[in-house]
């Protein structure tokens, strides 16, 4: 399937929806009370207002936004399976915002008091589901595509009998210390302003973001090893029996991972702290443990040099 | 950082390390004020004692390569010319081979040093930046 034929995938549903919402909108405008019920609660009364025209540049705003972001994930992704979670996140998500906001313009339609206005709890069961059954079809149809196994192994570093080889490199996120940086001041602000409590998450997130930002790869006759420079633990290891080759890869956090961090992909995980340049490695299984991290060949090249000596031994 | 040592080698393993870091940072595959592994993990990684990595880093330590700070580990100097200073040692350490294949003495070959030394003039605006 072409990259076109996969952004449409995500971007036709976004844009139906968005025409959909601005249609229906536009078509009952003069039967809109001024303020429009925008919230519901757990009893489907309604609990939040915003005016006509705000409602309709936010939601329509809303939709097309995450419509582009979406398309332009798709554009950029170069992993296979990558590029079918998104679409199918993507399309799926059109259906659970593009439902409730035209469903938010029918029933107010006629009233005279918005806070009249009633969405009953089971349409969040009917966009919950309507959101899966297009999001498994979108995943259907963008299909598994060509296997990530494109990239040929890096050769192997020859090494010598009874010779000891280790390489080790620290990587350090700009993206995660951003976030460190801006969780610490967001808890500090609502610890000073807001309820005490309410500022420790985002404290614990930043305190997280802060010990993860800055990691230390190792290759050895251990296998591969990722750990955080600061504590000693959490650590990620895949021994070297699991390992059957390595390789060079270029990653993009956003479109082939979806974010920063310890990243679960269909058949390929990974540390992915920025984008770039990557160490790959293919494990017994078919799946791919993926690590960003600078001269990355060197450490592929060592790695398969260990795995050839291992199996060398063994066999 | 590439460790690869060997026990089979003449050279002592210590000393083996000390040229795996001198040599990243002579051809800049270590560049200024990063941070080497500690020597507990690389004395782990490699399956050697961790004194012999101690004495490695020691040795890049006193021939002004790399700093080393209790608590912040090793890392390799941010004073300028690190690359060519490890260029140097290198080039040092190329000089007393020959000198020992050629069966020359330690006194012999301090001699020539000394002799190359006293005959080349000591520019005037490197003194200001001697280290």
């Amino acid at each position: 399937m072409s990259t076109a034929r996969r952004v449409a995938v995500v971007a036709v549903p976004f844009g139906l929806a968005a025409v959909a919402y601005g249609a229906v909108f536009l078509a009952n405008q003069d039967r809109l009370p001024e303020r429009l019920a925008t919230h519901f609660g757990s009893g489907g009364e309604a609990d939040g207002y915003l005016s006509r025209a705000t409602a309709l540049w936010f939601g329509g705003g809303m939709l097309l936004g995450l419509g582009l972001l979406f398309s332009l994930m798709l554009l950029r992704a170069k992993d296979a399976s990558g590029q079918r979670l998104t679409a199918a996140v993507g399309a799926g998500m059109a259906v659970t915002l593009g439902y409730p906001l035209v469903m938010t313009v029918l029933i107010n339609t006629d009233v005279s008091d918005p806070a009249a206005a009633r969405l009953p709890m089971w349409h969040v069961a009917v966009l919950l589901l309507a959101g899966l059954a297009v999001g498994g079809l979108a995943w259907w149809v963008v299909g598994p595509g060509a296997s990530n196994a494109a990239e040929p192994p890096v050769p192997a570093l020859a090494l010598a009998e009874g010779e000891s080889a280790s390489w080790s490199r620290t990587m350090v996120s700009r993206v995660v210390l951003v976030a460190a940086g801006a969780g610490a001041l967001g808890g500090m602000l609502v610890v000073l302003f807001g309820p005490p409590w309410a500022g420790l998450v985002p404290l614990v997130v930043a305190l997280f973001c802060a010990v993860s930002a800055s990691v230390r790869v190792t290759v050895d006759r251990h296998g591969l090893a990722v750990g955080s420079t600061l504590l000693p633990r959490p650590r990620l290891a895949v021994p070297l029996d699991r390992i059957v080759s390595a390789t060079s890869v270029e990653v993009n956090a956003a479109a082939d991972f979806g974010g920063w961090g310890y990243r679960i992909r269909p058949g390929r995980r990974g540390v992915v702290l920025r984008s770039g340049e990557a160490l790959s490695a293919r494990l017994t299984g078919g799946r791919e443990f993926v690590v960003t991290v600078d001269d990355s060949t060197t450490a592929a090249a060592l790695l398969n040099g260990l795995r050839d000596r291992h199996e060398g031994t063994r066999g | 950082m590439l460790f690869r040592v060997s026990p089979r080698s003449p050279v002592p393993l210590g000393e083996q390390i000390a040229a795996c870091v001198r040599g990243a940072i002579a051809d800049g595959a270590a560049l200024p004020g990063e941070r080497l592994p500690a020597a507990r993990e690389v004395a782990e990684s490699l399956g050697v004692n961790v004194h012999t990595v101690l004495r490695g880093y020691q040795r890049l330590r006193d021939e002004g390569l790399i700093e080393l700070r209790r608590g912040r580990g090793a890392v390799v100097t941010a004073a300028p010319g690190a690359a060519k200073r490890a260029r140097l040692a290198e080039g040092v350490r190329a000089l007393v081979a020959d000198a020992r294949e050629l069966g020359l003495t330690d006194e012999e070959f301090l001699a020539l040093l000394r002799g190359a030394l006293a005959v080349t003039e000591r520019p005037a605006d490197a003194r200001g930046a001697e280290l």
